[in-house]
């Protein structure tokens, strides 16, 4: 009988480390609701800011499911695909928010532009950046120590902590500017030597 | 305390050539659930790696309660689907493509949809010789 080589899996790949597959980390439990309730209080405009790699696209990932009361748009940029769908500039319902993930790859003129239609339409704006755009600030996301060290360990399957020996997670964070992205991207590498 | 069902779904062959012919069998012990939603078999493959993931279902099949269908799945059933000639299995570094057969299950429970579902993985390799049962 022939042994089946089948393709490893590797526990660091998109599939398990993309917006949405991990939950994001509140450190306090009813950090979702209180994101919830100030959106409503500002009626729906706002940001979540934070560096590179540093949670705001998984925050969002889990925001969005709770945001049951409004009718969402959702729109995702990010350095290969910088412009706006066509659609972004639909007349929209109170009751509406556009969401941009990445708002900062737009030029200054259209993201001038994009608050003029919200506000015009009564609609809410939810943004995520690098820095302030200008909105309430929902949340500033970065990466501790504490929370990168349980996430990757609850990404690692049984018999594959070797992939941390002699990984220094808070050196490597630090070498990459606090993007737990890049270090995901780097045990990858790990992973596959 | 769990009603989930359980499901086996077994391969005749684990490594197959381009063309070839993927035939298992799969099983719900005790039958479908009360308030089964449906049971979807596919074969499928995808992508994992560093970027962006793909995936190609080139079988599908459903049977549900509303249509009839459900009533008439044989339990154990049997499958044959023919494979296309690409994409091979392949385990490189920046990506991988995974080949794998899905067995689903959706029931009501509750008030809630739940589901249950298993993977197998098989290779798609021209070095394959298709296996008979």
């Amino acid at each position: 009988m022939n042994a089946v080589r089948l393709p490893q899996v590797n526990p660091f790949s998109t599939r398990f480390v993309q917006p949405g597959a991990i939950p994001f980390r509140f450190p306090m439990p009813d950090g979702l609701a209180a994101i919830t309730c100030r959106l409503n209080e500002t009626s729906g405009w706002g940001q979540i800011i934070g560096p590179h790699g540093s949670g705001k696209s998984t925050l969002l990932a889990s925001l969005l499911p709770a945001l049951t009361a409004w009718q969402v748009h959702h729109i995702r940029l990010n350095t290969t695909h910088r412009t706006l769908p066509v659609h972004a500039f639909e007349p929209r319902a109170p009751g509406s928010i556009l969401v941009i993930d990445g708002f900062e790859q737009l030029g200054i003129f259209t993201r001038w532009r994009l608050k003029r239609h919200c506000r015009r339409h009564g609609c809410g704006l939810l943004v995520t950046a690098h820095r302030s755009m200008g909105l309430p600030e929902l949340r500033r996301t970065n990466v501790t120590l504490d929370s990168a060290t349980e996430l990757i360990r609850d990404l690692l399957p049984s018999g594959g902590e070797w992939v941390l020996t002699d990984f220094d997670i808070a050196a490597r964070l630090r070498h990459h500017r606090g993007s737990l992205r890049e270090v995901l991207f780097e045990l990858y590498d790990r992973w596959e030597k | 305390m769990t009603d989930e069902p359980s499901i086996r779904l077994e391969l005749a062959a684990r490594s197959l050539a381009p063309r070839g012919e993927l035939a298992g069998v799969f099983v719900i012990a005790g039958g479908p659930p009360t308030d089964t939603k449906s049971i979807e078999f596919s074969v499928l493959w995808r992508t994992s790696g560093k970027g962006t993931e793909d995936i190609g279902v080139v079988h599908y099949e459903a049977w549900k309660p509303d249509d009839g269908t459900l009533a008439a799945l044989p339990n154990p059933n049997t499958f044959a689907v023919v494979l296309p000639p690409t994409p091979w299995s392949y385990n490189g570094n920046l990506v991988k493509i995974h080949w794998l057969a899905r067995l689903r299950v959706r029931w009501e429970s509750l008030g809630r949809t739940r589901e249950v579902v298993k993977d197998v993985e098989f290779t798609l390799n021209p070095a394959a010789r298709t296996s008979k049962w």
